[in-house]
């Protein structure tokens, strides 16, 4: 595989995986915020910023490893996640602001548009090391 | 030439990707990604200048209590020439006495209102007696477009020290309040508002708005008229109900800096496309919110004249 193909592909799966997540807090903001204020309210904070950034910074540095052969990570899974949740909401919220568009159609754009660039990011946030480590 | 830009090119690729140095990169663009959300959708909307055309109301609150009632006709006679179209002002009257000064006041009020054509908006303070509320309801309810059921509820009972709310007071608060008013059928369109603090307490508003024809929110202070798109999308997301700056001013002797806030807010939400933004106050006794005989006064009448339909 071509450079541009294996970036391309990196940004559509994170960019699929962002998406879903945001509809899924999207659909559970209510319920969660009625959940035993504020109680509720700092479970839907700890998922956004705590547990999603894990997830997603894990799945890019297996997807990183599994493209270019490498193995481990340079920066922690967290930051890692927390950069590409951060870089994604940014995008999305200029996005929606300047164009007035729903979360529905930032989500096409960033599928057919900024797949690649998304894929660019997350290689550029994180690698890993080609030669054995422990 | 080429060999030389490629080797600094490869030199600044293999630099960016040690481990430390790409940490740094990411930190230092997660604190840029950071700033950007939080100040993005002010700086865009209060430029931008959108929903040109879109119709916007400007309303005030009038505490007409406290003026007399010679006062009172000329006071509303020139909110109307100012170009508000609508008044919020507090419920206040004596049910014992029919003809009682403040009952009086409030029949100027309506009369003034009536002849220059101005909705108004009802504020139902919190702890008020159902005997009060339906005496107004009976004697003044048909001159009502609003009546705003509890304030700030989320915050607390009074202004006292101690008497926030706990969940099911406030409930049972406002199914008192709103089955009060619902006893009377008048046309009013129903809402309750909010201050930022629903944020924590986001359970209040999903309750409430479920029998409300829109919700309100107050704006008071420059750090939260910066945040206030992101407060107006929360609000209006779990709500789903359309979002009014039903309190929006300042308390401060300085004039000019009175007078820029509102500007700057009026632009923020005409532009966010909001259906609308009420000033507190146009006069007040007790503190620096009050607009009248400032500049705030003529700069926001202008204001109305070029921006809202």
């Amino acid at each position: 595989m071509r450079l541009a193909e294996k970036l391309w592909i990196q940004g559509l799966i994170l960019t699929v995986v962002l998406i879903i997540v945001q509809f899924e807090l999207d659909a559970s903001r209510q319920s969660l915020a009625t959940y035993m204020p504020p109680i509720g309210f700092s479970f839907l904070v700890v998922i956004t910023y705590l547990v999603q950034p894990i997830v997603i910074g894990a799945l890019n540095i297996f997807i990183i490893n599994t493209l270019y052969k490498t193995k481990g990570w340079q920066v922690g899974f967290w930051l890692n996640g927390i950069f590409m949740v951060l870089a994604f909401s940014t995008v999305n919220l200029v996005l929606q602001t300047s164009l007035d568009l729903s979360f529905a159609y930032t989500a096409s754009i960033d599928i057919v548009l900024l797949a690649l660039p998304f894929g660019s990011i997350a290689r550029f946030s994180n690698g890993g090391w080609k030669k054995p480590i422990d | 030439m080429i060999k030389l830009l490629g080797k600094l090119f490869h030199g600044f690729v293999g630099f960016i990707n040690k481990s430390l140095i790409k940490n740094l990169i990411v930190i230092t663009l997660c604190i840029l990604f950071i700033f950007v959300q939080i100040f993005y959708p002010y700086q865009y909307y209060e430029t931008a200048h959108r929903n040109a055309n879109s119709p916007f109301q400007v309303g005030i609150h009038y505490v007409y209590e406290q003026d007399t009632i010679n006062q009172i006709y000329g006071e509303v006679t020139r909110l109307h020439d100012l170009g508000f179209k609508a008044i919020r002002i507090t419920l206040e009257c004596n049910p014992m006495e029919y003809n009682d000064l403040q009952n009086q006041k409030t029949d100027a009020f309506f009369s003034a209102t009536d002849n220059h054509g101005l909705t108004v908006a009802l504020v139902i303070q919190n702890l008020e007696s159902t005997d009060k509320v339906d005496y107004y309801l009976d004697r003044w309810g048909s001159h009502l477009k609003y009546v705003q059921v509890m304030n700030e509820p989320e915050l607390s009972s009074t202004w006292s020290v101690g008497s926030i709310f706990t969940d099911d007071e406030i409930t049972s608060n406002f199914e008192h309040i709103y089955s009060t008013v619902e006893a009377h059928h008048l046309s009013a369109q129903l809402y309750t508002n909010f201050g930022v603090g629903f944020i924590l307490r986001s359970n209040v508003p999903v309750e409430l708005s479920k029998k409300l024809d829109f919700v309100g929110l107050d704006i008071f202070m420059d750090s939260l008229l910066v945040l206030s798109p992101h407060f107006i999308q929360y609000l209006h997301q779990i709500t789903n109900r359309d979002v009014v700056i039903t309190e929006f001013g300042m308390s401060t002797s300085d004039s000019k800096v009175q007078s820029d806030f509102l500007i700057k807010g009026l632009n923020l939400f005409k532009s966010m496309g909001l259906k609308g933004c009420w000033l507190v106050y146009w006069n007040s006794q007790l503190d620096n919110y009050g607009i009248r005989d400032r500049p705030a006064e003529q700069a926001v009448g202008d204001w109305i004249a070029e921006n809202a339909n």
